[in-house]
């Protein structure tokens, strides 16, 4: 693959203190995220997958190393240039969907493009749009509770396309999801890397491991692919 | 499930829920506490000040008393007509003098037979060192020693001369059937009479209340008119008007207290029991019955309840104690004595704990009923997820609710207005008060829609997030914006009908006090020294003096028999109608026979009391000098007066002298020639005879006084302002604060989809305004309706007061600048829980 790189970890460290024990999270990991790649994340439950992806998603800032994204080096302690850039070139998919809950699916789709500057009429048409890609025209003034868990999730993932981030984040996408939900889900991830995103997305399926180009392995903080 | 596992499944998950949801829990509880802590210190203080007020006004109350029907008693008169009584009733001769201390602060001596009285109940007055010092003694309440030190040398000056005493405290149980005040001394009637010497007279004798009818009738038989019984009415009347409009304040505090924490209760367990139903779903889906569910939620609240009146009543002991100095000392300032409450601490009301317990476990549970209802709604669900789902709000039942509000309103209006009862007055003010509470959800969604609507394309994030944040728990807010519009209201009613009342006593004085001096006898109500009297009118070449009395006499309506006992005043009146210092609001001032004596004019207040008006004829029970006892006098106009909400009735000068045979005025106003200032007038008024019994005073002191006097009496509701104040913002900033943690997930992920500090700030803002808006627009008209049903209907139907309308801008910012502020706590918290969670956002859930 001969795309530019989108993510760039180097040598990050990060770890936390839990009581007077320090537990090393994430232990030197590298990483390098390449545009329209799909690369899962799998390691068992508290071995570093949230922390990486934290990190990556600049909601966390490293002991050490480095965070390169969209060739720019990642300064954390310039907290409004890393929120700046979180905030448009980052697009995040949670496990539980974490949608706005009074907001309905098309303004919470609106909102991440309000927040990048857009006009109200320009996110709204754009909401609509991946509304319609993502099947739900017709759910558009509807609110998070009236909407099935799937539709919640096809809503998120939306709603992280909405500014056409570079690099799309997913912590377990289908976690909460049917079989049939959750492959509508990673076909919507699927499409988005083919329109030229980086996707990293943490998983404990591996029949969604399966459908990505590459899979990296966190063990005890230490990252490698196989 | 077996039943008896429940109370131990229940008690495992509020335990656990208490501590991992602590912070909510912690809401809760301050919820809970500051209804407990408002209704404790409130009812307390209610109860401490008004049986204060109650001591307070039996001390006015004064006893039933023997007075001359004009002057001073004659001390021939009292050595003549006293023995042929003294058979008959229990009496005792007093003299009332008044003096000042010599840093100028005045004080009543009441000089009594104390030998007398300590030889009927055994009591020694005499002490070793007062017969060494040679001084006569001052005989003194503790109160006084506010003043002046105990046991020390004393020179007051008492009518004008000095003497020097010395000052003691009245032996406690020797009873003299008064009560002393901080400004009331006791000194020997001996002592008196030694240095009044010839000039000495008594002021009145002093007899028991249950003697009233038998000693009328003796007195008028034995004095042949000359003397009346009375008691100062217009003192009592005005303690016990304060003592009923302090208690009315005091009831709707209260009501309104435990309304505002019982709101705020609901809130907090609508949105605790929003965020449990996923658990709860759980629990339904593992079995548990729906109605296990409400009783689980239920038993929260009971527990909440407990534990929340416990630190209540911690919370509550210290604010009953502000609450209760803050209630007395406006007593004190009112009453100018000491209360007598300082023995009623809060450990003597035992029962008030208890009480208090129950209202914390009540509020709790009844603002729980409505969440635990709405435990219904959960659902058996496989992998339950949240199932938050708020049930539409009823707009048209509120807009129902408020229209039935309204029309409940205007009946009361209407009732009020035809049997002219101020009963329904505030009846209509509950209800009008009432109106927000209706209308607050809809207005909240009115004026949001609109905001949306007006914001167009311009929408942005903080605006789309604070507006659909309020929005989304329109209950929530409702209920705070039903609190705070409520309380609005009311501050901007009382604030507004205060203002009123004070640019109606501007204007008033404005004109009646139009005078440059104004001169009365140190004895109210006693006529001048006619030695003084006689050298002013001498000196007319100086000022132009106009004469005013004042007797209390009875008037009758001739039609309805109804009678009063009111101040009669005899003036004056200048030829000039232009320059007359009444202002006549019906019917019309004819001269010529209000100057024969034919006519009177009415004061407002006694024109409604009485139920006359221009036209009708009543009967004045005068002196026996009048052959018959009484005349009658055709009402010619009723005229506008604050001084007494009593009422009165302004005859001629001549007319009134004739009637009550008084030559010498009981007050005199000097209009200074045009080239004379008062700086010069004064040295020579103080030349002329007899001025040591005056008190003169000039217009601007005489206007300062009222305008003090008017400022003491509303003290209290100024206090009052500041609790409802206080009361509302806690329970506007306790909703803040739970709806800021019931979003908290949101902000969270909002900060993870890169909104910035100032994003979140605003739409914290936005959502603050949002609550805010709603409750000024609510808040502002309905107590701009409030001020003037108070100052339009409740104030002509309770004293026959006809006030301006005046609004004060500082009567609207001031409590709406107020609100804002009470905001500022939990923004500021909001906002720096935003700051310490955009240090630890975090992308996975929790």
């Amino acid at each position: 693959m001969n795309s530019l790189p989108v993510l760039e970890l180097r040598e990050v460290s990060r770890a936390f203190l839990s009581g007077s024990t320090t537990v090393q999270a994430l232990n030197a990991a590298s990483l390098l995220l390449k545009a329209g790649e799909l690369v899962s994340l799998c390691g068992p439950s508290g071995s570093g997958k949230s922390t990486l992806l934290n990190i990556a998603g600049l909601t966390d800032r490293p002991d050490s190393g480095q965070v390169i994204l969209d060739s720019i080096s990642v300064d954390f302690s310039n907290s409004a240039a890393v929120t700046r850039l979180r905030r448009s070139q980052i697009g995040f998919v949670f496990q539980y969907f974490n949608l706005l809950s009074h907001l309905s699916a098309r303004e919470n789709i609106s909102m991440t493009l309000l927040l990048n500057g857009s006009s109200w009429a320009e996110a709204s048409a754009r909401a609509e749009s991946l509304l319609h890609d993502v099947g739900l025209s017709h759910r558009a003034e509807h609110r998070p509770h009236m909407l099935s868990g799937g539709e919640m999730q096809r809503v998120a993932i939306a709603r992280a396309l909405a500014h056409r981030p570079k690099l799309i984040l997913a912590d377990e996408p289908t976690g909460n999801l049917d079989s049939a939900s959750g492959d509508t889900v990673l076909d919507l991830l699927c499409s988005a890397a083919g329109q030229g995103a980086a996707v990293l997305m943490a998983t404990h399926s591996e029949r969604a491991a399966g459908r990505c180009h590459r899979t990296l392995h966190v063990n005890d903080g230490t990252l490698s692919s196989r | 499930m077996s039943s008896h596992l429940l109370p131990k499944l229940f008690s495992w998950i509020i335990v656990r829920r208490c501590v991992d949801d602590w912070r909510r829990i912690a809401l809760l509880l301050l919820s809970v506490a500051l209804g407990v802590s408002v209704f404790l210190a409130i009812v307390f203080a209610a109860s401490a000040s008004i049986r204060s007020f109650q001591l307070t006004a039996e001390l006015f109350a004064a006893p039933m008393e023997i007075r001359a029907r004009s002057g001073a008693l004659n001390p021939e008169d009292v050595r003549h007509w006293l023995p042929l009584l003294s058979p008959h009733l229990e009496l005792e001769v007093f003299a009332e003098r008044s003096a000042h201390t010599p840093s100028g602060e005045r004080f009543s001596i009441v000089a009594l037979d104390l030998l007398a009285h300590a030889e009927a109940e055994g009591v020694s007055l005499l002490a070793p060192d007062t017969e060494a010092s040679g001084l006569p003694v001052l005989w003194v309440a503790d109160l006084f020693f506010e003043r002046e030190r105990n046991n020390s040398d004393f020179c007051p000056i008492v009518e004008s001369r000095t003497h020097c005493l010395q000052l003691r405290e009245l032996p406690a149980e020797l009873s003299l059937g008064r009560q002393l005040g901080s400004r009331v001394a006791i000194l020997d009637l001996a002592t008196l009479q030694a240095w009044e010497g010839e000039g000495f007279s008594f002021s009145g004798i002093s007899l028991k209340s249950e003697q009233e009818e038998q000693a009328t009738l003796a007195v008028a038989e034995v004095s042949d008119g000359k003397w009346l019984v009375s008691t100062d009415l217009s003192r009592r009347d005005r303690a016990q008007n304060l003592l009923g409009a302090f208690q009315l304040n005091i009831s709707i505090m209260v009501l309104m207290s435990l309304a505002v924490c019982a709101f705020t209760v609901y809130n907090g367990f609508q949105l605790g029991v929003r965020a449990l139903l996923p658990q709860l779903g759980v629990l339904h889906t593992l079995g548990l019955p729906k109605s296990s569910l409400m009783a689980l939620v239920i038993c929260e609240a009971l527990a909440l309840g407990l534990l929340g009146s416990v630190l209540g009543l911690s919370l509550g002991y210290p604010l009953s104690e502000f609450i209760s100095e803050l209630f007395l000392s406006t007593a004190r300032s009112l009453y100018q004595v000491r209360d007598s409450t300082q023995e009623l601490g809060l450990s003597s009301v035992p029962m008030l704990y208890f009480f208090s317990l129950l209202v914390g476990v009540s509020i709790a549970i009844v603002g729980s009923v409505g969440p635990a209802l709405s435990t219904r709604k959960v659902v058996a669900h496989i992998g339950t997820r949240s199932t938050v789902v708020a049930a539409p709000l009823p707009t048209f039942g509120l807009l129902g609710a408020s229209l039935v509000l309204a029309l409940l309103t205007a009946g009361a209006l209407i009732l009020a207005h035809l049997l002219r009862e101020a009963l329904f007055g505030h009846v209509a003010a509950f209800f009008l008060i009432c109106i927000p509470v209706a209308l607050a959800a809809p207005t909240l969604q009115a004026v949001a829609a609109l905001s949306r609507r007006l914001s167009g394309t311009h929408i942005t994030p903080a605006l789309l997030a604070g507006l659909s944040g309020v929005l989304g728990s329109a209950r929530a807010c409702g209920v705070a914006i039903a609190t705070s519009a409520c309380g609005l209201s009311l501050l901007i009613g009382l604030g507004v009908m205060i203002a009123s009342f004070r640019h109606s006593l501007e204007e008033w004085v404005n004109y009646s006090v139009a005078a440059d001096v104004f001169i009365s006898s140190k004895h109210s109500g006693q006529p001048l020294q006619a030695s003084f009297y006689d050298a002013l009118l001498a000196s007319q070449a100086l000022w132009q003096v106009t004469r005013f009395s004042t007797q209390e006499a009875t008037v009758c309506d001739t039609k309805t028999l109804r009678c009063l006992t009111v101040p009669i005043f005899g003036t004056d009146i200048p030829l000039d109608p232009a320059a007359l210092p009444y202002r006549v609001l019906s019917g019309q001032l004819d001269v010529a026979n209000f100057s024969a004596g034919r006519s009177a004019l009415v004061s407002e207040s006694l024109a409604h009391r009485l139920g006359v008006s221009p036209g009708s004829v009543i009967t004045l029970k005068t002196s026996t000098e009048n052959p018959s006892g009484s005349t009658q006098v055709t009402i010619s106009g009723v005229y506008k007066e604050f001084s007494s909400e009593r009422g009165n009735v302004l005859l001629a000068f001549e007319a009134f002298s004739n009637l009550f045979g008084a030559r010498v005025p009981t007050n005199v106003s000097l209009l200074l020639n045009d080239e004379l200032q008062y700086q010069d007038a004064e040295p020579q008024l103080y030349t002329l005879p007899g001025v040591e019994r005056t008190h003169i005073r000039d217009q601007a002191a005489l206007r300062a006084e009222i305008f003090e006097t008017f400022d003491r009496t509303f003290a209290i509701t100024g206090a009052l302002r500041i609790i409802v104040l206080i009361v509302c913002a806690l329970g506007f900033a306790v909703t803040l604060g739970q709806l800021h943690w019931d979003r908290r997930r949101d902000w969270r992920t909002l900060q993870v989809m890169g909104a910035t500090q100032s994003t979140l700030v605003l739409a914290v803002l936005v959502e603050a305004l949002a609550l805010l808006f709603p409750s000024i627009v609510l808040g502002v008209p309905i107590g701009l309706l409030l001020a003037s049903l108070l100052v339009h209907v409740i104030n002509p139907l309770s004293f026959g007061w006809t006030l301006f309308f005046f609004v004060p801008w500082q009567a609207l910012w001031v409590p709406i600048a107020a609100l804002f502020v009470a905001c500022l706590p939990p923004l500021l918290w909001h906002m720096a829980h935003l700051q310490r969670a955009a240090r630890s956002a975090r992308l996975s859930d929790d």
